[in-house]
This record gives structure tokens, C-alpha cells and sequence, in this order.
């Protein structure tokens, strides 16, 4: 023997344990694709019969109490089907028929159930119940989401910044916003996509938007500028310029400079003429884009300006001369 | 049976001290590469749970329609693919996500495949220039740049010399002008919401995630629809089915294990997501090796290491990129046979990582394994399997004990398979018939008799080809087309 | 009063649409992809109208319209789209899109809009 210890005992136990668990590993294969498989058919099937009922039930028409009776009481896999449906309504519709769906889905718990589930030890729990309130956007739920966004979990802040679109106004910016201040774990994308859904909708949660130009943090200064941006309000042409000229971090200098290629007025011109004498490469360009995004003869000398000083970086994305007038 | 009491007994002690120096190698050797599988199978596992439960969290509209995000460009190189080049272009820029640009790159082919792109999509001169920054090079002479006549159909086309799929590819990536950078094959499939799923790690931690890599499976068997796989099913092909299971392999155990230790070896060049800016700072694929992927992957690694930046390379197990697999042993032995003769190279390339602390869990865990399971591995395997054999001629083992040997080697090779099928079963977008199940553990079974063996000695060729410093020919692939079943 | 196709991968909203648009009046019928509301567009010459979400799987909702147009179909189609950026909107319209209607839309304003795309004759 080569091995006095790989006795023939060993040998024939390890293969039929291995064996063993091929074995059980294919019984549970087919035993969790039956029960996937089964599950699967049951929803679909109880969905059919949901979906129809809601979608009435959101129409009104005609109404019938019965039937909201009946959706009401719905318990069981069916309830939860039901739920699901009004759920997925909820994203798709507004008006009158939103109204309904939520009242009813209040009457069947949901806010409540929701609340507790925010309270969950784990993240993703967590997450997922801030989640559906934002989509209940009822006022109650306002500060809960809010507070939300201070969790220690990153996806649940996450969530809870997109859920404030639901809320828009001062104290909501100003959670978001907060975001970008503890460290770096919600994505400046996230923040700035909710920013510009609350600005849209809110006069308070622009104005405090705008207010954060000024904020000693820049990552809000930038967020901010790059959000006035896509709000496409030229009145804050002025305010961004003033950012670009006298700002002493890069990235928010940039953030005004991009915003501006989007609100940029011709009383910009001479801060964007600024901008791109920066000494950040990536300024430079930005504010050139800008100029170049103006009509041309209001940016025509600025241009000319840039043309003149011979900057490499810049060169190959000026006009060429004869696009210039009176140059 | 002792057939060799005849020649003597001299060389039958030998032969039995052979043996016995092998015999205690070869058996550490199994038991690590069985523990490794454990430990990928597990975290395989963890990786598909975790991946499940944010997925419920993860709002892919929202993403879709945010105003703001993440640009991407998509990055196509072809060569000869006059046939599906034009229903793939069009299917990519039909693909669910906000902002995303497609850069096909014509790698002077000899085809029609230009036309039809001129044709389709009206396509004009461009203003849009190759400009390779940070240190990335590109080597084939270009041609001219074309965009799409409707401003509203985001797709510019780049003409270029014939000078290889990684230099093509960084062809694409000098003119690509968005925060991300996928590269994509022509011949390859796309779900709708593969970008929207492949981003969202980039958008989870964006700091330090660099690269995300996506699940790639065979298209044979399914039926494709408008550019997208409709129904999953098993091809008919034993070849092609006994593939489905290598790649359920590869992806569920072999990506997301290494990504959930935190070690992603490999991001597939099928279907990656890459920071744009990242890539400038690495060059790129580099044009002189045939693991481009690898290579690029490894170069990531580095340059984030060196720089004790912290960083994160993620598989997203969601995100699915079917392509054609071989089906015929000609095909299948080329692309063997290069990717090991690929792997070879970039561990070579990069073997002042292996064993260095400095590069942490990629240099001291991800590296050794791969050299000694991945690299290693055909070898390890042919000569175990020979020694057994020769043991049992030699009368060294009792023939019923070598059998048992064999058998539990045989066992241990299907229950990793059978677990790596039951971790994806564990994830919900699966959509298998117990058919289809069925014939994925009889492949389970059959890969270990013969076809892995077989697969084994066609790397071994590429390695040995590698070694040799002979030429690699990247052969042809006949297009069936998309319309398979 | 006319006999309009509703295409919507979303099985809810498919629903909503369909019984939205049957209580004012219109027959119709409906499809979860851009391929399948091809046959039944080839099936049912008598269709008019058509509602299509912008985001289908395969073929988009776009895609589709462009194709109709180059068969040299005039059917009126109004799009539900969730994106409403200005450089969504314009490709659909340069594509033949006679009309949007950003999600989430209110049904009451669905069916005004067709009804105002089918009087527009």
C-alpha cells in the first residue's frame, strides 16, 4: 500500500458521503424548482383574478362599494396579490384614482405596517418599507422618511433621499442635503436627482437649494450648482457665476461651470471668461462649453478672448476664426 | 494483475517510489482544489442570497428615469459581422437606461459589415475624433469617424485598420466621451435592464467601485426575439449543453465567490462595465496578449494597489450577456486552447504580484489559486488520473480502492456542478424546466467522463503553444445567427 | 367608439389603460410586446389608434412606431412614456409619435387625449 492510513474503510465512507450529497443536492434542486414553479403559478393565477378588480376598483367605473368591500377584506395569498397589484398602480397612475388606491390601501394597513417594518433591525427591511412610504407619500410619514435619511445603513439613506421626492420643501432639501455631509456613502447622483424632483415641485426647497451655494461644505456647494443647472432657471445665471469666479474648490467650480452651459445668460459671460483661465483643466473646458453654448455674438469677444491666449487644452474645441463675427 | 513482475523487479520499485512521491501531492493537491470549491460554492451562495434581497430594494425605474446619471458608452468592436450587426446595434441602443451612447468599431473588415452599418443608420461624417489620453495607444490606423444622421439615435461608428478586438476595443474607448464604458460583442445578447443592473454598484458605493462584470450564459437553445432571449432552454448539442453547465459553473461559483471575498479575478471582456476614467489611467487592453480581459482586470488590480487606493471590482450576478458557444470540437478546441494560452500569459505578465503582500487578497489568495487550480489544473489532472491507472497496472493499489479513488473524484466533480445549479436556483430570475434540469445533472455526470479530460489536453496544448512561443490563431467562429433553438 | 391597441409590457397598466379606454366607448385590444402588437395590428386593419409604452422589451415602443411609419401606417399613436426630457420626447416625434403622456399619467387625461387624437382627422 502506498498510504498505510488511506485505509479501504476511509475510502468507501468519503464516497458514499460524497455521493450522498450529489444526491440530496439534486432532491433539492427539484425540490426548490417544484416549489418555485408552484408558488410561481398560484400568484400568477391569483393575480388574474386580482388585477381586474383593482384596476376597476381604481377606475371607478362604475362605482361600487362592493367592491371595494371586497378588496378590502381580501386576506391570505389573495391580500397579498391584491397588495401587490394596488402597489404597482400606485407608481403608474395620478389623480383621483391614486387617491383611492391609497386610501384603501391605508384601510388595509399598510402605513402601519410599513412604519414597523421601518423600524427593523436589518437594512434591507428597512429600506424596502421607507421605500413603499415614499410611494404612499402620506404627510404623516414625512418625518419618519426624513429621519430616514440619517440611518447608519447607506442603502436605506439612499432610498429614503429618493423617497423625499415624495415630500418636497425646505426641511426635505436640507435632509438631503445633510447627506453629503456625513461622508461619502450616498452617491452625490442619488442627492442631486432628489434635489431636482423637490426643486421642481417646491418654492421652499428651491430657495433652500440656492441657499446651499453658500454652504461651507463644497460637496453641497456643487450639488447645488450642478441641480440650479437642471432646473434650467436662468434667474440663477448670476448666482452660479459668482460660484465659479470666487469658489476655491475645483469640483464645485466645475459643478457652476456645467451649470452653466445649461442657464448661462449673457451677464455670465464675464465669469465664464474667468473660468477659463482656472487653473483646473477640466474648469477651463467647462466654462469654454458654456461660452460656446451662448449665441455667438453675445460670447463672440470672450471667445475671441480664449482664441487669442492660445491654451492648448482649449484649442481644438474653439470655432474656427471665419465662425466668429467681428473677430 | 502485476504487469510489470515480467521486466524485472527494479523497475517496479521505481515505479512504486514513483507512486508514493506523487501519491501524497496529488492527494493534497485534491483535497485543496475541494476545499476551494467549497468556499466558492459558499460564497456563491451568500453572493445570490444578497444579491436576491437588494434586489427587492432596487428600484430600476427610478434609475431609468432619473434625470440625472451615470453616461455610459457602449463599446462594440466587429470584425466580419455584416450579418447580425445591424439587429445587435439596434437592439443595443434599445437597451433600458437614460443615457448611453454605442461606439461600433469596424475592425477593417473584409465583409460588408460598414455598409450595412451606413445603410441602416444614414450615417454622415462625425465630428468626434479618436483621441487616446492617459496612456492609452492605438495602434490601428483609422479610417474615419461616422455618427448617425438623427441626432436622436446616439451611435458613432469608427472605421478602422484590421488590428485585433483590444485594439479596436481602445479605438472605441478614445472616443468615447461618458462617465462608463461597456465592451460588448456584436455576437452577443443583451436583457433590456443588463445596464441598468450592471451600473447600480457604481451608483451603491461610487467611490471605490472601478469595474462591475456581468453574468454571461449560452445563447444556444434559446430563442431570441427583436435582440432579446424570450424563452431559456437547453441546445441540442451535447457539446453545447455540457458548456451551459461549465459557464452556470464559472459565473455562480467561480465570479461571485471571488467577488464576495472581495478578489474578482476576472471580469469577462463579453460583458464589463468599466470607469472610463480608470481605464485611461491603465492604458486600456492591452494589444499583445490574448487574456485581454484578464489582463485588463489584473492591471486594474495593480494600479489600485499600488496606490493603496481602496477600490472594488463587483459581480452582478443579475445582469445576463447570452453568446454563442462552440458547437463544434474544432471551435471549441481553438478557444481552449487560447484561453489558456491566454491565461498563461497574463499570469506571467503579472507574476511579480503572485505571493506579494503588497497586492493583499488578490496577490496572496486570488493569484496562488489560480495558478494552481486554474493554470495548473489540466496538469494536475491528466497526471493524477494517469497515476491512478498506472498504480492499479502496477498492482501498487488494490484495483477496488483505485476505483473508489476514481469514484470519489468522479463524486466530488458532480456535486460541485449540482451545488453550483442549486445556488442558481436559489435565484429568482431563473426560468429552467425540470427538463432542462434534468439534462443539466446528466451533463454534471457526463463532463467528468471524458469531456473535461478532453478539455484538459486542449490546454494543455495552448499552454505548451504558449511556452513554445508559437503564433496563437484566433480562428473563426461560424455565425448561426440569432434565431437559434 | 373606435377600435384602439393598447401595448404595454406592465400587465397593471395594460389593464388600467384597456378597461380606461373600453368604459369611454372604444373597443380594444391589447399586446405585452412591440412584436406581438404587429400581429395584431396586421390581424385587425381597422384599428386606428394606438397607445404604446416607450420602454417595451425588444422592440421598443419608438422602434415600433418607426417601423409602422415606414410600412406607411397612419395610425394615430399616443406614447406613455416615464422620461420626460426634452431629448426622449424629440426622437419619438421625429419617429412619427403624434402624442406623449408622461407617467404617472392620469387615466381621465388618457382618454381625453385619444379621444382629441381621433378627432383630429
Amino acid at each position: 500500500m502506498i498510504l498505510p492510513w488511506l485505509t479501504p474503510h476511509l475510502l468507501v465512507t468519503v464516497l458514499v458521503i460524497v455521493w450522498l450529497l450529489v444526491a440530496l443536492t439534486v432532491a433539492a434542486i427539484l425540490l426548490s424548482h417544484a416549489a418555485r414553479v408552484r408558488t410561481e403559478r398560484s400568484q400568477h393565477a391569483l393575480d388574474e383574478a386580482a388585477r381586474p378588480l383593482v384596476a376597476r376598483f381604481v377606475l371607478d367605473d362604475p362605482a361600487d362599494p362592493g367592491l371595494r368591500a371586497t378588496l378590502r377584506d381580501a386576506r391570505g395569498a389573495f391580500g397579498d396579490r391584491v397588495d401587490e397589484r394596488l402597489l404597482a398602480v400606485l407608481e403608474g397612475i395620478t389623480g383621483e384614482g391614486r387617491e383611492r388606491t391609497v386610501a384603501l390601501l391605508v384601510d388595509r394597513g399598510h402605513p402601519a405596517r410599513l412604519r414597523r417594518r421601518a423600524r427593523s433591525r436589518r437594512a434591507l427591511i428597512r429600506a424596502a418599507a421607507i421605500r413603499r412610504l415614499g410611494r404612499l407619500a402620506l404627510p404623516a410619514d414625512a418625518d419618519l422618511v426624513r429621519r430616514a435619511t440619517a440611518d447608519r445603513a447607506p442603502v436605506v439613506s439612499s432610498v429614503a433621499a429618493r423617497a423625499l421626492a415624495a415630500y418636497p420643501g425646505a426641511a426635505s432639501a436640507q435632509a438631503v442635503l445633510d447627506l453629503l455631509r456625513a461622508g461619502a456613502s450616498v452617491p452625490q447622483l442619488v442627492v442631486v436627482n432628489s434635489l431636482i424632483g423637490q426643486g421642481e415641485a417646491d418654492e421652499d426647497a428651491l430657495a433652500r437649494i440656492r441657499q446651499g451655494l453658500e454652504d461651507p461644505e463644497a460637496r453641497v456647494r456643487a450639488a447645488c450648482a450642478q441641480v440650479l443647472g437642471e432646473l434650467t432657471s436662468t434667474a440663477d445665471a448670476p448666482l452660479l457665476g459668482e460660484l465659479l469666479r470666487r469658489d476655491p474648490t475645483a469640483g464645485v467650480q466645475l459643478a457652476a461651470a456645467g451649470a452653466l452651459r445649461r442657464v448661462g445668460r449673457a451677464g455670465a459671460v464675464p465669469a465664464l471668461l474667468e473660468g477659463t483661465r482656472s487653473a483646473w483643466g477640466p474648469v477651463r473646458l467647462q466654462a469654454l462649453q458654456a461660452l460656446l453654448a451662448l449665441p455667438r455674438e453675445v460670447a463672440a469677444p470672450a471667445l475671441a478672448e480664449v482664441a487669442r491666449r492660445g491654451d492648448p487644452l482649449l484649442e481644438p474645441l474653439l470655432p474656427r476664426p471665419a465662425d466668429l463675427p467681428g473677430s | 494483475m502485476d504487469v510489470l513482475e515480467l521486466t524485472g523487479t527494479w523497475v517496479d520499485d521505481a515505479v512504486r517510489a514513483v507512486l508514493l512521491w506523487t501519491a501524497i501531492p496529488s492527494l493534497l493537491y485534491f483535497l485543496a482544489i475541494a476545499v476551494q470549491q467549497g468556499v466558492l460554492v459558499l460564497m456563491g451562495w451568500i453572493d445570490v442570497r444578497a444579491s436576491s434581497a437588494r434586489r427587492d430594494v432596487l428600484d430600476l425605474a427610478e434609475t431609468a428615469t432619473a434625470p440625472v446619471s451615470m453616461s455610459l458608452t457602449v463599446v462594440m468592436a466587429a470584425y466580419n459581422e455584416s450579418a447580425v450587426i445591424a439587429e445587435s446595434v439596434r437592439s443595443v441602443l434599445a437597451l433600458d437606461y437614460p443615457d448611453h451612447e454605442v461606439v461600433v468599431v469596424n475592425d477593417g473588415s473584409t465583409d460588408d459589415t460598414l455598409e450595412v452599418l451606413r445603410r441602416t443608420y444614414d450615417l454622415v461624417p462625425s465630428d468626434r475624433e479618436v483621441r487616446p489620453a492617459g496612456s492609452l495607444q492605438v495602434r490601428g490606423a483609422v479610417r474615419g469617424v461616422l455618427e448617425a444622421r438623427d441626432p436622436a439615435v446616439p451611435l458613432v461608428v469608427v472605421d478602422t485598420e484590421n488590428s485585433g478586438r483590444a485594439d479596436a476595443s481602445n479605438a472605441g474607448l478614445a472616443v468615447s466621451a461618458k462617465d462608463l464604458v461597456v465592451f460588448f460583442d456584436a455576437d452577443s445578447v443583451l436583457d433590456a435592464d443588463a445596464l441598468l443592473l450592471a451600473v447600480q454598484p457604481f451608483l451603491d458605493d461610487p467611490l471605490r467601485v472601478v469595474c462591475t462584470g456581468g453574468n454571461i450564459r449560452a445563447v444556444n437553445g434559446c430563442r431570441v426575439v427583436a435582440g432579446r432571449v424570450v424563452e431559456e432552454g437547453m441546445p441540442r448539442p451535447w457539446l453545447a449543453r455540457l458548456q451551459v453547465v461549465e459557464y452556470l459553473r464559472a459565473f455562480s461559483l467561480g465570479r461571485a465567490g471571488w467577488s464576495r471575498l472581495g478578489a474578482l479575478m476576472l471580469v469577462s471582456g463579453a460583458f464589463g462595465v468599466y470607469r472610463r476614467d480608470m481605464l485611461l489611467e491603465v492604458g486600456g487592453f492591452d494589444a499583445d496578449t490574448i487574456g485581454e480581459d484578464f489582463e485588463l482586470t489584473m492591471s486594474l488590480h495593480r494600479w489600485c494597489r499600488r496606490r493603496r487606493r481602496a477600490y472594488r471590482l463587483v459581480f452582478v450576478a443579475e445582469p445576463t450577456c447570452w453568446t454563442e458557444v462552440p458547437e463544434s470540437r474544432a471551435v471549441l478546441r481553438r478557444q481552449r486552447s487560447r484561453w489558456h494560452r491566454g491565461l498563461w500569459e497574463v499570469l506571467w505578465k503579472h507574476r511579480g504580484m503572485l505571493l506579494n503582500p503588497r497586492y493583499g487578497r488578490i496577490g496572496m489568495i486570488g493569484l496562488p489559486s489560480f495558478w494552481l487550480f486554474e493554470l495548473m489544473a489540466p496538469l494536475f489532472e491528466l497526471v493524477g488520473l494517469a497515476l491512478i491507472l498506472l498504480a492499479m497496472a502496477v498492482g501498487a493499489i488494490d484495483p477496488v480502492l483505485a476505483l473508489t479513488a476514481l469514484g470519489i473524484s468522479l463524486g466530488v466533480g458532480i456535486l460541485v456542478t449540482v451545488l453550483a445549479m442549486l445556488v442558481e436556483e436559489g435565484a429568482r430570475r431563473r426560468r429552467t424546466t425540470v427538463a432542462d434540469l434534468g439534462v443539466m445533472v446528466l451533463c454534471a455526470v457526463v463532463e467528468n467522463l471524458g469531456y473535461r479530460q478532453l478539455t484538459a489536453v486542449w490546454r494543455l496544448q495552448g499552454w505548451w503553444q504558449a511556452l513554445r512561443g508559437s503564433t496563437a490563431s484566433w480562428g473563426e467562429m461560424t455565425r448561426t445567427g440569432f434565431a437559434t433553438r | 367608439m373606435a377600435h384602439v391597441l393598447a401595448v404595454d409590457d406592465d400587465p397593471d397598466i395594460l389593464e388600467l389603460v384597456a378597461l380606461k379606454l373600453r368604459s369611454a366607448g372604444h373597443t380594444v385590444t391589447t399586446a405585452g410586446s412591440g412584436e406581438l402588437a404587429r400581429d395584431v395590428l396586421a390581424a385587425h386593419p381597422d384599428i386606428e389608434l394606438a397607445v404604446v409604452d416607450h420602454m417595451l422589451p425588444g422592440m421598443t415602443g419608438v422602434d415600433l412606431v418607426r417601423a409602422l411609419r415606414a410600412e406607411g401606417s397612419d395610425l394615430r399613436v399616443l406614447m406613455l412614456t416615464a422620461r420626460s426630457q426634452e431629448r426622449d420626447l424629440v426622437g419619438g416625434f421625429s419617429a412619427g409619435v403624434d402624442d406623449y403622456l408622461t407617467k404617472p399619467f392620469s387615466p381621465r387625461e388618457l382618454a381625453v387625449r385619444v379621444r382629441a387624437l381621433l378627432d383630429r382627422r
